[in-house]
């Protein structure tokens, strides 16, 4: 076997490596996990040697079976957003701060106040807030300001893999466009955002597009991963644009949905979107003329896993007995439960929520529970929740959506309860094909296709995939949740000054008790 | 000697007749169940005749383990704000809607615009509604003429059991206070309130003091239920008042807290309670005369726990709401910052927001079963936590006597007692209030007992429970964010 492509996906629970032929087809695969540092409500911490280590044991065992010599390119997908300082011996300065920390909001704050945010987003594409990489450094430069004097460079976590394979410190073009400190049109780093921020331009790496090929294996790195010195390596993209790419979503006619523990809804385009609310973000797509316009919410799929997990006792004790999945189970039982969970409604901000609302404060609630509202009926109102706040953000992509079809990726594409009611909720047509579990790593293994010449566009994507039949919407049901989506969206409406005094209390001290 | 009291709890679902002997102590009860029909969704009635059936088979068991001759009074406790229309000689002519009944909604509607909302609340202490007699019997007269037209009086269901047992029409101030039609000011039927909608104050029986001797069993009522005859029948009260008799509440301030499937808090007080709210109503108290009961009830505070139980815990067992303690007792004070709101059917005080519903707000992806558990315990808490506050300023007891079911549930004790900042007091018998209450008033009634304070050692205090203020403290605030829940939610449940 000859002309194999190695992926790496460096998630939040771990890394995937993924090893596909020419065809496209998955030829192995393991997942490496490592640990994420959770504290103070909203830190979220990675140590970055931790990736390393995942990325050695991974490649190896990935690799069983297979001659170091077939590997024609290594490439990556990545965790987005981050901040990893490195010092001039290329040694990490610590942990690196993740795409889910937002403890840099008094940054962020203080920014906004410096900047007009209309002029921000048209350079960035993105929203100025606490989930990027500026204001995180600013934490950095305020409250550990040794540790920012030692740093010589900031790397996403994809760029600090590839340093360690090649020796050479770059980022893409779409990890760059998750920094807030990136001019999406001129694909430079903003001298206006830079200059305002008081950050010296030589921390950050040199950009390039996603499928460049940025240096080969190294000796001493091929003795930790086993891999043939001089490999290339293609840098590939953060995983917002991998799941892109997986999407089929490489034309202006193309939407898909990731549904994941998060999930996003994200387009093709070549303008960049300006929604007038900031709702969505634009990442920079490899073709320099193309930016994919995005929107994220935080807990998708986490939603599913906290129901699962919390709330379903019974269904534990079933799932055990039965050795099957206790969400299996669960939409067994609720397959015939009337459409709209007798009024009941799952607010899904868990962990605060970004799109459509990029409120950190926001909180989940179950609202509208009767004497009558069973167990049966909390449960989909959980899946109708995450579904109907994806047809908020859905919604917002109106004016420049003309997708005929949805692709759906992600593990909970993989419960066809929850495609069809994607499909009804959003009023599409959807469809899944053969790498939904596998995405990010079979977006990567395009771009590092591309970029050493076995494939010689995007247009492949479309042949190499293998699409299901497609699952219609029901009309009576779009219908219904066209009509409760309002009811949805004032909910949390209802909820904000609730979300407001529980932060000012917060503040005082109360809740620490 | 006659040395026996025998009280009747006359409520929705069945007959209690217990025995209390001159020490107070419960010597014999025996339960007779009957059904309720509920149609139309929320329509409610009951056949007067299987209160009688139900009243004459449990006396007749319960006597059956004494000498019938040592019984002193017959006393009743009754369901309240019924409306059964009799003729002339007492027979009825319809069934009697109940308290739970609620199509009369329009009538409701009728008397609130020719009398106007608060000046009822301001005559009768209770906010005018179709839970109430009045617009029952409005109903009546719009819907059935030929049964209004036969009407000689209007009676609540213990007033027809002492009619049969009599043979005389009356009713007392607190059985008349749950009528939407009484002047809790003058103790008489409010001309003010009847006038303006047309009905005839001569519909509504006599109305005496709690404690009066209304009579005495008859030949013919004797033969069918046992009692002998020439037995003094003593007109009792309706539950709510027994309930609070047999709380202890008999004099100035003794607030106390009864929980089962709803859950209400209440004071004796000098003056029904001014608040601008109107979170409260008031009764008159069965006590005496220039006592009121000022009472605040929540709908689904038992019942919470019950569905909460019923579909995450698998059952409602005793062992189920053991464990329930058990996660809750796990969760910090707060629950990490989850509420939970506990309007399963909507609700009375402090709200009286028919549409409310119940919530859980302030999910997080760290949250938890036992996190739920105690939101839920809190949650209940904090809603009887700003009902008892409206009554608290009227007295100055801080201790607080806990009956009903759910005072079982330990964790809802302490809980009660941090929330309230209260002493919480719980006495030996937890579920027999309201026959307590019954027999406290036929036993002063009728001379056997010499005044009220026996109940001390009908129900004697087993245990007292400290609040922990610094907790009280924090909820003080806690409810602060508990309130701004609801009233964030408000119109979503009007909207809804």
């Amino acid at each position: 076997m000859a002309n194999l492509i190695l992926t790496h996906n460096l998630g939040t629970k771990g890394d995937r490596a993924c090893i596909y032929d020419e065809s496209g087809s998955l030829v192995s695969s393991w997942l490496e996990t490592y640990p994420c540092y959770y504290a103070m409500g909203d830190r979220a911490e990675q140590n970055p040697m931790d990736w390393w280590r995942a990325i050695c044991v991974s490649t190896k065992k990935v690799m069983r079976g297979i001659n170091e010599k077939d590997i024609d390119v290594i490439t990556f997908s990545g965790q987005m957003m981050g901040c990893l300082c490195i010092d001039r011996f290329g040694q990490p300065l610590g942990n690196a701060i993740i795409w889910s920390d937002v403890r840099s909001k008094k940054e962020a704050q203080k920014l906004s106040e410096q900047i007009d945010g209309n002029l921000f987003f048209q350079i960035t594409g993105h929203k100025l807030s606490p989930s990027y990489t500026l204001s995180k450094l600013l934490w950095v430069k305020n409250n550990e300001s040794d540790k920012f004097a030692n740093t010589s460079k900031i790397l996403q976590a994809k760029d600090f893999i590839v340093y360690k394979l090649t020796g050479n410190m770059v980022t893409d073009y779409s990890d760059a466009s998750g920094t807030n400190m990136f001019n999406l049109k001129k694909r430079k780093w903003s001298r206006t955002i830079l200059s305002i921020a008081d950050i010296a331009p030589q921390i950050l790496p040199d950009v390039c597009p996603s499928t460049a090929i940025v240096g080969k294996v190294t000796m001493e790195a091929a003795m930790e991963t086993n891999l043939l010195p001089g490999t290339p390596v293609v840098i590939g993209g953060g995983d917002g644009i991998t799941a892109a790419i997986a999407g089929g979503c490489t034309s202006e006619k193309d939407a898909y949905l990731y549904y994941g523990s998060s999930a996003w809804i994200g387009l093709c385009k070549k303008k960049i979107f300006m929604d007038s609310k900031k709702r969505i973000f634009n990442w920079a797509m490899d073709d320099k003329a193309m930016v994919s316009p995005c929107g994220t919410m935080q807990a998708a799929g986490v939603s599913l896993d906290w129901m699962n997990s919390e709330v379903s006792l019974e269904e534990r004790d079933q799932a055990r007995a039965q050795g099957a999945l206790v969400q299996d189970i669960i939409e067994q039982e609720i397959l015939h439960t009337a459409v709209g969970s007798k009024g009941v409604m799952f607010l899904p901000y868990l962990s605060g929520e970004r799109s459509p609302y990029w409120n950190p404060d926001a909180t989940g609630a179950f609202v509208g529970i009767r004497k009558d509202t069973s167990r049966h009926d909390l449960f989909r109102a959980c899946y109708e929740g995450v579904a109907l706040n994806l047809k908020s953000i859905w919604n917002i992509f109106q004016p420049i959506n003309n997708a005929r079809q949805l692709v759906l990726l992600g593990g909970q594409s993989c419960s066809k309860f929850n495609r069809q009611l994607i499909a009804d909720a959003l009023g599409i047509t959807v469809v899944t094909h053969d790498h939904v579990r596998d995405s990010k790593n079979f977006g990567s293994a395009i771009l590092g296709g591309i970029g050493i010449g076995i494939y010689k566009n995007f247009d492949v994507v479309k042949k190499l995939l293998h699409y299901d039949s497609a699952l219609e919407p029901n009309p009576d049901h779009v219908a219904f949740y066209n009509g409760r989506l309002p009811l949805f969206q004032y909910a949390y409406t209802c909820l904000v000054p609730f979300y407001q005094k529980m932060r000012n209390d917060e503040g005082e001290g109360h809740v620490v008790v | 000697m006659r040395r026996y009291i025998l009280a009747h709890d006359l409520g929705s679902s069945g007959n209690k007749a217990t025995l209390f002997d001159e020490k107070g102590r419960m010597v014999a009860s025996k339960v007779s169940h009957y059904a309720m029909n509920v149609f139309n969704q929320n329509w409610a009635e009951q056949d007067p005749g299987v209160w009688w059936k139900a009243v004459c088979e449990s006396s007749k068991s319960v006597l059956s383990q004494i000498d019938p001759k040592e019984v002193a009074a017959v006393s009743f406790s009754g369901q309240m704000m019924g409306c059964l229309c009799v003729d002339k000689d007492g027979r009825p002519l319809y069934n009697s809607l109940l308290y739970c009944d609620q199509r009369s909604t329009e009538q409701a509607e009728e008397m609130i615009k020719k009398v106007g909302f608060n000046r009822i609340y301001q005559i009768c202490g209770h906010r005018p509604s179709a839970s109430y007699s009045l617009s029952k019997l409005m109903w009546i007269r719009a819907k059935k003429p030929e049964v209004f037209e036969k009407t000689y009086k209007i009676l609540q269901a213990k007033d027809y059991m002492n009619f049969r047992l009599t043979g005389n029409f009356a009713t007392d101030y607190n059985d008349a206070s749950g009528t939407n039609a009484f002047d809790l000011h003058q103790h008489a039927w409010s001309h003010e309130i009847l006038d303006p909608v047309g009905i005839s104050v001569d519909k509504f029986p006599e109305a005496v003091p709690s404690y009066t001797r209304i009579g005495k069993v008859t030949k013919a009522a004797s033969k069918e239920c046992g009692i002998l005859e020439g037995t003094d029948v003593i007109v009792g009260s309706g539950d709510g008042g027994c309930a609070s008799m047999g709380a202890g509440s008999v004099s100035f301030g003794k607030p106390y807290c009864y929980m089962g499937s709803s859950s209400w808090v209440s004071i004796a007080s000098k003056a029904p309670v001014d608040d601008p709210d109107m979170i409260a109503f008031t009764w008159a108290h069965p006590a005496q005369e220039n006592l009121y009961q000022p009472c605040a009830t929540m709908q689904t505070a038992g019942a919470s726990i019950s569905w909460f139980a019923r579909n995450f815990m698998g059952d409602e067992s005793g062992k189920t709401l053991d464990r329930m303690n058990k996660l809750s007792d796990s969760s910090p004070i707060g629950s990490n910052g989850l509420f939970y709101l506990p309007y399963l059917v909507g609700e009375r005080s402090p709200w009286w927001n028919p549409k409310a519903k119940g919530g859980f707000i302030g999910l997080t992806a760290a949250t938890n079963i036992n996190d739920c558990c105690k939101a839920l315990f809190e949650g209940i808490a904090m809603n009887l936590g700003i009902n008892i506050s409206v009554m608290l300023k009227e007295v100055p007891d801080r201790d607080v006597m806990f009956i009903g079911g759910g005072a079982l549930n330990m964790s809802m004790r302490q809980l009660l007692a941090d929330v309230f900042g209260c002493r919480i007091i719980i006495p030996q018998f937890l579920t027999e209030a309201t026959s307590m209450g019954a027999a406290l008033l036929g036993g002063v009634g009728c001379g056997l007992y010499k005044d009220y304070s026996i109940i001390e050692s009908m129900n004697p205090v087993q245990s007292a429970i400290l609040p922990d203020m610094h907790a009280h403290e924090f909820y003080q605030k806690h409810t602060e964010l508990f309130k701004q829940a609801y009233k964030g939610l408000e119109e979503w449940f009007n909207v809804q």
